[in-house]
């Protein structure tokens, strides 16, 4: 395995705070940081003054498409786009085709992960059998076949004896419960926000309320079942609310938020066209101040991405016919640099919410810039400025919502388990 | 309350004409105004006995329903018809989608057959748009009804309605009685009122017909015919969709038509001369009486009559828009 020495770079790392040295990596782990190492006779030396080292992006929310929908794309594309973004571990929603309920499913997605040889890929198993919300899933084939949680999508209807169910044996199994909350009965035919925008564009809209109905069903069931629950790309101020009292009762409760939750509202929304169709809709602008000092006060514990590439195809049709969602992976990290520009956010309050608190959440142990951890970490250029070229996406989707956007930064390189896979020069 | 208009800019071209007819927000009261001249020199044309102008001769307008309807794409058909146009009548519901061919390449396909006029009516809101954006952007695309979105060259002919029976749309206090929520008419009416400066907009219905927040409109909400229609120059009574009248929206028929179906005692509240209104096919017993529909001061059927010469009016300055954008570019 090729030892790298990356010199006099500055480290930004919520573990390893922030100073200008060296990284000593050799057989996929960070062996020293600091001036010198003695006897570490580097085979590749990264030059990386001026330039930043971060700890490599956790992103607990992205679809690879793979099995079964691999015109959006597979996990060897969405997993190189990864790294091109910084991420270098990915949480992989069970919305494949078929769902990844099952064992298989779990062992082909990590096979296949380790065949790209990209991001570090970490399965989310289907809480229930065919995603369908009604029969559980295997938890602990899941779980051995190295699920990090069982997840619940926001399409899908579910009753409360079945999701208290589901909650009891995720404790039961010690697994984590990611929820995108959601009551379907109220989300019905919806595509946008129930506010301003579907009143004026006659869009059929979803109401605050189908999110905030599920995320106090699930907060009371989480403090009756004791499961670890995470709620999943919230996007309405009442929901953050509800988290942040649970979490000062003890409710062991995590959530997150989308980054394009975090930068844009309906008021963004250029009408009727199908890339702005996502779920959930893009709310208010007091939802995104809302979600915006949840993140400042920590009720927020991560930010994702909530990947989701498509075919040219299924963005190409009237507004309330597209399919929901954004390829967003690789413009991740740039992005949050931008919501540090464009906010009053400072970097050391966001970074955490795309590294170490998700890290924690996907029970990443080993994660940092420090000697002793895993050498997955990124060297971006924090001053190089860059236009969003949708065509040039790495992406099998270029379902964008930031074509040409000017981005604040860029990924230089990106390093999984010491191996340098993403090079921007190359 | 105003709102991003970036999305209206393909209604117009670099000199500011019209080239599609999506909706009517983002227009101009000029431009409105330009409309409802041009339609009323077109009404003339209805009443001679070769009842034909050369304006679209040698063009092709293609009706696109998508949902079915008899008197919009009539009027429509007589419209371009009476405009010299070749018209072809296309009921998509039957034909190429269920085929399982998408609707950008069954577009692709009709454009590639040197059409120039689409007239689209479509149960999405924001079809016509898809299409004079990302499809078909060289060809005039008429929106004859969209989902919940806009019903504009409707909204024109209730402008154009007014204007002759009360002089003009600007001060009117108009009100819109139904079910605003799923309703396009209502959309565009309103866009339509306000910038031609209708004094006042007000809607009357239960809660459950209108949208979450309707004020953002720019209209006055009431749940009360008695207070809505105090003073009203003009009632627009709206279709009510008899299967939304079960179910969670409304209780029952009857129950409606006690509250909110217009009878003589409830037009009362309105102003002596107030006109009543309703863009077809109405429900009698249901939204309204039939001694009010067949009254004296129904203007139901001037409605349809005006609708061919808004129709004409539209589809000939939207195809003279896109003749000067095609020539611009060339």
């Amino acid at each position: 395995m090729t030892k790298y020495r990356i010199e006099n770079g500055v480290l930004r790392c919520p573990v390893a705070g922030q100073r200008q040295t060296n990284l000593y990596v050799d057989a996929g782990k960070i062996v020293a940081v600091g001036d010198s190492c003695d006897g570490f006779a580097e085979a590749v030396l990264v030059d990386a003054r001026g330039k930043w080292i971060m700890p490599g992006i956790v992103d607990l929310s992205v679809s690879l498409r793979e099995p079964g929908l691999k015109q959006k794309g597979s996990i060897e594309s969405e997993t190189y786009a990864a790294v091109k973004g910084g991420v270098t571990t990915v949480c992989c929603s069970p919305l494949s085709n078929p769902v990844n309920d099952s064992e298989a499913i779990s062992h082909l997605i990590g096979e296949q992960a380790r065949k790209a040889g990209y991001a570090r890929v970490l399965p989310v198993g289907a809480m229930t059998s065919r995603g369908e919300g009604k029969q559980l899933s295997a938890y602990y084939a899941l779980r051995s076949a190295g699920c990090i949680a069982v997840s619940h999508s926001r399409d899908c209807a579910i009753e409360p004896q079945v999701l208290r169910r589901c909650f009891q044996y995720a404790r039961t199994h010690d697994l984590t419960v990611f929820m995108e909350p959601q009551e379907t009965t109220l989300a019905q035919d919806g595509c946008v926000n129930e506010g301003v925008l579907s009143a004026r564009l006659g869009l059929v809209g979803i109401p605050h309320l189908a999110e905030t109905l599920m995320v106090s069903q699930s907060l009371l069931l989480a403090k009756e079942t004791r499961v670890r629950l995470h709620l999943s790309q919230l996007s309405c101020a009442e929901s953050v609310a509800m988290i942040r009292q649970a979490k000062a009762n003890g409710v062991a409760v995590t959530a997150d938020v989308t980054m394009h939750h975090l930068l844009l509202t309906e008021n963004d929304v250029e009408p009727f066209d199908g890339r702005y169709h996502v779920l959930p809709p893009l709310r208010c602008e007091s939802d995104r101040e809302a979600l915006i000092q949840a993140v400042s006060d920590g009720t927020l514990d991560a930010i994702v991405s909530q990947h989701a590439p498509h075919e040219q195809a299924a963005k190409q049709a009237p507004f309330g016919e597209t399919e929901p969602g954004v390829s967003s992976i690789e413009l991740l990290l740039p992005l949050l640099f931008r919501l540090v520009e464009t906010t009053g956010l400072d970097l050391d309050t966001v970074l955490p919410l795309l590294t170490t608190k998700p890290a924690a959440i996907a029970g990443l142990t080993e994660y940092g810039l420090q000697a002793g951890a895993v050498a997955d970490f990124v060297i971006v250029d924090p001053d190089k400025r860059w236009k969003v070229n949708a065509s040039e996406m790495r992406s099998r989707g270029k379902n964008t919502l930031f074509s040409g956007v000017e981005l604040p930064c860029s990924v230089e390189k990106t390093f999984v388990a010491g191996q340098n896979v993403y090079d921007c020069t190359l | 309350m105003s709102y991003p208009l970036h999305a209206d800019e393909i209604q117009l071209n670099q000199n500011g004409q019209l080239r599609h007819f999506l909706t009517v927000e983002g227009l101009s009261k000029a431009l409105l105004e330009e409309i409802l001249d041009t339609a009323d020199s077109f009404i003339e044309v209805g009443a001679r006995s070769i009842k034909k102008v050369p304006l679209l001769r040698g063009k092709t307008v293609i009706n696109l329903f998508f949902e079915p309807s008899t008197r919009t794409r009539t009027t429509f058909e007589l419209a371009a018809q009476r405009l010299s146009a070749d018209v072809l009548n296309l009921n998509i519901s039957t034909s190429a989608t269920s085929k399982g061919e998408s609707l950008s390449d069954m577009l692709q396909n009709l454009e590639a057959m040197a059409s120039d006029m689409f007239v689209v009516r479509h149960a999405q809101s924001g079809a016509p748009h898809f299409i004079a954006k990302s499809v078909c952007p060289g060809v005039a695309i008429i929106n004859a009804g969209d989902g919940r979105h806009a019903h504009p060259t409707q909204a024109m002919l209730d402008m154009l309605t007014i204007r002759q029976h009360k002089g003009r749309v600007e001060g009117m206090v108009v009100a819109i009685v139904g079910d605003i929520l799923h309703s396009r008419v209502a959309r565009s009416q309103i866009r339509a009122l306000l910038t031609l400066g209708a004094a006042e907009v007000r809607v009357i219905a239960p809660q459950t017909l209108l949208p979450f927040e309707p004020e953002a409109l720019g209209v006055s909400v009431f749940h009360n015919m008695q207070a809505g229609l105090r003073d009203a120059d003009v009632v627009i009574m709206l279709r009510l969709q008899k299967e939304r009248m079960e179910g969670a929206l409304l209780p029952s028929e009857s129950e409606y038509f006690k509250l909110y179906g217009l009878d003589d005692q409830k037009l009362a509240y309105a102003k002596p001369d107030a006109i009543v209104m309703h863009p077809g096919p109405i429900n009698r017993g249901v939204e309204i009486a039939s001694e009010v529909a067949d009254g004296p001061q129904s203007v139901i059927l001037n409605q349809v009559t005006n609708g061919i010469a808004i129709r004409m009016a539209v589809m000939s300055m939207a195809m003279s828009g896109q003749i000067a954008s095609a020539q611009n570019r060339s």
